[in-house]
């Protein structure tokens, strides 16, 4: 009712202005496109505005133009100018008149019969966008940008986003170690037009219990960002750190193992504690490219594993955490990083992600002596290690890819490399078809290079590993699986898309020196018939994915079911 | 009031519609939705106050001898939520991060049309000797499974959450069991998938 009051009231006043206000400006626009000539009538200081629904009842007359956003809009009655809905539907019921136009953009006209338009009756059935400077109606420029897809893969970080935390709370991967890692603290980032600044000092504390107030249950990440540059440039960062972190992280996500230690009381993990700083300087493009040199010094500790809750098998004993090497060092270390995924109509330079480091180590250890009762002496250590994690993903038409991945790492130079900095394969993730860490039905452990029979909690001992990937993908719908209209029957919370899955893993680690037959290769790779392969089957549903894994090379080893969270690689 | 919405009548899906011939390398087909929001559950849903989320994503396809080539790709969303205080649907299209209202609506029936909107796509086929075609797929989703997702990112930790500004991670657990109870009550996502024909452009356009 106060919608109409104020469309009579508006068409009184308009009746006595209107004529003189209808400048030669809107007329000569009206010749134009169908919304340069509606935005003109809109914008016209006239004409009447309505925001949402218009409804004018067959005794009602409004006086001059009309132009209504979103709608819908139902005329009955008499508009003396011209008609404008953006983004609506415009009813003409019968008897309805328009003086003059009726533009309708976004929207559909459906006509009574007797119905009366004095001028032309134009029609675009498409959205419009438009932002509003004031009382203007400002259309968008149809530039793409803004319409290109995020990729949501591994790897890829979201858009640049401003905001000022004084007290931000977080956490980090469930662990045995740590329980679950809290971190708090303030934060800001700051976009510019030059770059941006960002700066986040978070305390850590962990829930593992007992609980202690010392390094076991506290910690700290502070760490600061200045990027020169909007899209391409210069990065210069520093961080002074007390954390715990993985030995190697590669072959899972971070919710996966989080998941499996918090619900399956199984930690696919290794930890060991960092306290020290690091400054990096490096370049990027855009988001696609960036290339870091970082220098800084680390004291290493090792840690055991402690308490923390976990929903099933609560009460068994945890799997060691392996003993690590103690000591100081000096690091320095280039990292590069490829992710031209989302690039589209590039198909050589598109669909690649490529992660290398290169690290040199420097300083004092007291190495760990594993099962050997003897205590080592601090001794001075330096290595140098490589690490790269290449992948190619092809999408040969809509729904198929076939992808690969080549994962090489370890020993490059120098001496033994710490325990930190070792390696192993086997289990999900790498080379599925064995379990994690186990070689009951495999005559050598090229999986942690001696690592399972002796060491406490099966340590990763390789020098080196090496791992290819390969699958292919093709997504399938379920609709022939249930129908959805009308169905208001209970569903697993599955996707009605998903993909089939077919895959094939190679793979093994090797000792550089004093590994034993089988195991130790001083120099290059060890022969291709040595690696343990697998092939596998699955089904991806996007956020969950089913898989059967079985190991080619040792006939008897057991096929496994593997449960992924997210695509494979 | 306007009758009833033919769209509550047909098969849930989305439409492409290409371009006339002679501006298939100045525009974009035309995409929309239709019958999506029609499913009881779904507006029971939405009455319940968790909103719906229509996520379009249009590809550009060139037709290869041996594999297809992926030229462009647009994507945008279009969300639909309840005002309990207004006791409206609201329907607000997503381009980037622009939000655009496409207004509120007493009835579900207009919402759903609002929501259901042609939209020209900014992806139109380069002027090349070459065999085109666009494929459009609408995911409709009662509820966000980001919110799932978050879950599992506060479950997995890393510090992505606090570098990047995502929420707090108490929040997203609870919103995250929020989407679990919702997604056994009957909430889910569902994707419609439409294709054109294979076009050429004209031979005028072509370089």
């Amino acid at each position: 009712m106060r919608r109409i009051f104020r469309l009579m009231v508006a068409g009184a006043i308009a009746a006595v202005l209107v004529p003189s206000l209808l400048d030669a400006q809107v007329r000569v626009a009206r010749s134009g496109s169908t919304v340069t000539s509606a935005v003109a009538v809109y914008n016209a200081s006239a004409t009447m505005r309505v925001s949402g629904a218009l409804e004018v009842a067959a005794d009602r007359e409004v006086t001059g133009d009309v132009a209504v956003l979103n709608g819908p809009v139902v005329i009955a009655g008499r508009i003396t100018g011209s008609l404008v809905a953006i983004n609506a539907d415009v009813r003409l019921a019968t008897g309805a008149r328009i003086g003059e136009q009726l533009l309708v953009i976004g929207g559909t006209v459906e006509r009574a019969d007797g119905v009366q338009v004095g001028g032309e009756v134009r029609v675009q059935a498409e959205v419009l966008r438009y932002s509003m400077q004031g009382e203007r109606l400002v259309p968008e420029e149809a530039g793409r940008s803004d319409w290109r897809p995020h990729w949501d893969g591994p790897g890829m970080e979201d858009r640049p986003e401003r905001y000022t935390d004084l007290f931000y709370v977080a956490a980090q991967t469930y662990n045995r170690v740590e329980g679950l890692p809290i971190l708090a603290g303030p934060r800001f980032r700051l976009p510019t037009e030059w770059g941006r600044m960002q700066v986040e000092a978070f305390g850590i504390v962990r829930t593992a219990g007992p609980m202690r107030w010392d390094r076991g249950t506290l910690g700290h990440d502070v760490r600061a960002e200045l990027r020169l540059g909007v899209k391409n440039g210069l990065t210069l960062s520093g961080r002074a750190f007390d954390r715990i972190d993985p030995v190697e992280a590669w072959q899972l996500q971070d919710k996966e193992a989080g998941l499996a230690t918090f619900v399956l009381h199984r930690d696919h993990r290794d930890y060991y504690g960092r306290h020290g700083w690091e400054g990096a300087l490096g370049g990027r493009l855009g988001e696609e490219a960036s290339l870091q040199f970082v220098a800084g010094s680390e004291t290493w500790r090792a840690v055991e594993a402690r308490r923390p809750f976990t929903l099933f098998r609560d009460s068994e004993r945890w799997r060691e955490n392996p003993a690590m090497d103690v000591g100081q060092l000096d690091l320095a270390s280039v990292r590069l990083r490829v992710d031209t995924r989302e690039r589209a109509r590039s198909p050589w330079l598109g669909g690649w992600y490529l992660s290398a480091d290169f690290e040199r180590g420097s300083g004092t250890l007291v190495r760990d002596p594993g099962p050997s009762p003897i205590l080592n002496a601090p001794e001075a250590v330096t290595y140098t290690r490589g690490f790269l994690d290449a992948r190619r993903y092809n999408k040969l038409s809509p729904g198929t890819e076939v992808n690969m991945r080549l994962l090489l790492g370890g020993w490059l130079g120098g001496d033994e490399l710490p325990l930190q900095k070792r390696s192993s394969i086997g289990g999900p993730g790498a080379v599925d078809g064995y379990d994690f860490r186990r070689a009951t039905r495999d005559p050598v452990d090229v999986f942690t290079c001696g690592g399972i029979d002796s060491w406490p909690g099966r340590a990763a001992l390789c020098d080196r590993v090496a791992m290819a990937q390969l699958e292919v993908r093709q997504e399938f719908d379920l609709d022939w699986f249930r129908t959805d209209r009308g169905d208001t029957w209970w569903r697993p919370g599955f996707n009605t898309h998903g993909a089939w899955v077919l895959f094939a893993d190679a793979g093994r680690g090797w000792r550089t020196a004093t590994g034993g037959a089988g195991i130790e290769y001083a120099n290059g790779i060890p022969p291709l018939s040595t690696f343990r392969t697998t092939i596998g089957a699955g089904v991806d549903f996007g956020s969950i994915g089913f898989y059967f894994a079985k190991a080619l090379s040792t006939g008897d080893e057991p096929m496994n079911v593997i449960v992924r969270l997210g695509r494979r690689f | 009031m306007l009758p009833a919405p033919l769209a509550a009548q047909v098969a849930p899906g989305v439409e492409i519609q290409l371009p006339t011939a002679s501006r298939l390398t100045i525009d974009g087909p035309l995409v929309r939705a239709r019958g999506t929001l029609t499913d009881a559950a779904i507006r029971e849903l939405l009455q319940s106050g968790f909103p719906a989320r229509l996520h379009y994503r249009v590809e550009l396809w060139a037709d290869g001898r041996f594999f297809d080539e992926l030229q462009r790709t647009v994507e945008w969303d279009v969300v639909v939520r309840f005002l309990g205080v207004e006791q409206a649907y609201e329907v607000v299209q997503l381009v980037g991060e622009r939000p655009l209202s496409l207004g509120a609506f007493k009835r579900v029936e207009d919402a759903e049309i609002a929501a259901s909107r042609p939209v020209r796509v900014p992806i139109a086929a380069p002027p090349e000797n070459r065999r085109f075609y666009y494929l459009a797929t609408l995911e409709v989703e009662t509820l966000s499974m980001s919110d799932l997702d978050e879950v599992g990112r506060w479950l997995r930790g890393e510090l992505r959450p606090a570098v990047q500004g995502e929420r707090n991670p108490g929040t997203a657990f609870t919103r995250g069991i929020r989407s679990l109870a919702t997604r056994l009550l009957g909430g889910d996502r569902r994707q419609y998938r439409e294709r054109t024909p294979t076009f050429r452009p004209p031979a005028d356009a072509v370089r």
